[in-house]
């Protein structure tokens, strides 16, 4: 019966993880030890089998069905299908941080600094320019006349466990957005946009306090009951370039949409 | 850095579907060969195979590049093989189904003498030990990568492994093998 410690340090001495005196040791005891030289041959022996098989070519075409079976998810499934527009916004997000340039971090700090400001400073201005009031319904009765212009695009929200309207309209270098949700759970509704763009205004209607937070080209959005917001994120490039929504229920992407 | 894995996850988060194709056809062959050892049956290892690449595209928003590619990959293998074993254990309490596993005339063709050697000695371990041994001696893996990929300590490693060599051993006698 070979002692465990001894068959730990012929292990080892296979992995080539034992030390100098470890090595030592295991060489004086098998050298002492006829049948624990037997079992560390024997050891070794198997544990080579692994050097002679050879790996197995997986079967023809798996690549391809691989690569076949996303395109076809892409096409079907909402929640993969944001890649195309998504992925150019966030490579572009993504670029701008890898810019080996410090102003584009001091100008993201700048830019998240005044915004912070201004919700801290202004939040009862928002609230009472855009508040409660704001609007009843984004299907048209609002009687707020700053909003009552022409809306670019507007869509229905329906699923699972959310449903709600969203309108959008273009006014110069801001992209306004109206929402109106409802849902029985807990929803976050996520905006993601480049490097050029700020969210310039926030106001809620809801009756349960939702919270938004803002980071770095990402505006979240968290959600229960039923209310209506309203955002202007403002572009300084003026590319118009496209935001992205992405509606989350119950931790699980649900639709995505870009706003123009 | 071009051709580094990181480089390419990085390009496919940033909507480079190439990277991705180039990072199939680097990861594909390992991920079936541990596949099929680990399950027995061609079919069954290029569906996990599959599957795993599809999880690794789906997922590839979570994945932080400061990591290794492949641990992350496989990762997402070992859990896809874990869940068709478990898969094909309830089908066999509940049905009376022939077990699933049986290799296929295919299979068969596809193993020369050593690596029929080889399969009949995994067979005859439990999944912990297959797995680390087929991570270890198929993809030369160090423990600590093995570890971090099961999501277990290095330590369990070392002693799954080495009571997994004594299992080959003693079935590679068995068979003849090993005098």
């Amino acid at each position: 019966m070979i002692k465990q410690e001894y068959i730990d340090l012929m292990n080892q001495e296979l992995d080539g993880t034992n030390s100098a005196d470890q090595s030592q040791e295991l060489e004086l005891f098998l050298g002492s030890h006829p049948e624990a030289r037997t079992y560390y041959r024997e050891l070794a022996q198997a544990v080579g089998v692994f050097e002679k098989v050879d790996l197995l070519d997986p079967p023809p075409g798996l690549r391809d069905s691989i690569l076949a079976h996303l395109d076809q998810q892409v096409e079907s499934d909402p929640a993969a299908s944001l890649d195309k527009d998504r992925q150019g916004l966030l490579a572009a997000c993504r670029g701008w941080f890898r810019l080996p340039l410090r102003p584009a971090y001091a100008f993201t700090f700048l830019a998240g600094l005044t915004f912070g400001l201004m919700l801290f400073t202004g939040s009862n201005w928002l609230t009472d320019r855009h508040g409660t009031d704001l609007y009843d319904s984004v299907r048209g009765t609002a009687n707020h006349s700053s909003w009552d212009l022409e809306a670019v695009s507007e869509g229905e929200l329906r699923l699972p466990g959310i449903e709600g309207l969203y309108r959008t309209m273009r006014e110069g270098p801001d992209l306004r957005l109206r929402l109106k949700l409802r849902s029985n759970k807990p929803a976050v509704i996520k905006f993601q946009y480049g490097p050029h763009t700020t969210l310039q205004h926030y106001s809620s209607s809801n009756q349960v306090p939702s919270n938004l937070t803002v980071s770095n080209s990402l505006v979240e959005l968290n959600h229960q009951g039923q209310g209506s917001y309203d955002l202007v994120f403002h572009e300084d490039m003026d590319t118009q370039a496209p935001i992205m929504m992405l509606v989350f229920s119950e931790g699980r992407l649900v639709k995505t949409q870009t706003l123009e | 850095m071009a051709d580094t894995d990181a480089h390419l996850a990085i390009q496919f988060q940033n909507g480079d579907r190439k990277a991705f194709t180039m990072l199939v056809a680097r990861y594909e062959k390992p991920i079936f060969n541990t596949a099929f050892r680990m399950v027995k049956n061609f079919d069954d290892a290029a569906d996990i195979t599959q599957n795993a690449f599809i999880k690794a595209y789906e997922k590839i928003d979570s994945f932080n590049p400061s990591y290794k590619f492949f641990n992350w990959l496989y990762k997402i293998a070992v859990n896809e093989t874990l869940n068709l074993i478990n898969r094909r254990k309830r089908r066999r309490e509940f049905e009376y189904d022939p077990p699933a596993h049986l290799p296929s005339p295919e299979d068969d063709l596809e193993l020369n003498e050593m690596g029929h050697y080889l399969q009949k000695a995994l067979d005859c371990m439990s999944y912990d030990q297959r797995i680390v041994i087929v991570l270890k001696h198929l993809l030369l893996l160090p423990y600590s990568e093995i570890a971090n990929i099961l999501g277990i300590p290095e330590k369990t490693v070392k002693s799954r492994l080495f009571s997994s060599r004594h299992v080959l051993r003693s079935e590679l006698i068995k068979q003849g093998y090993v005098r």
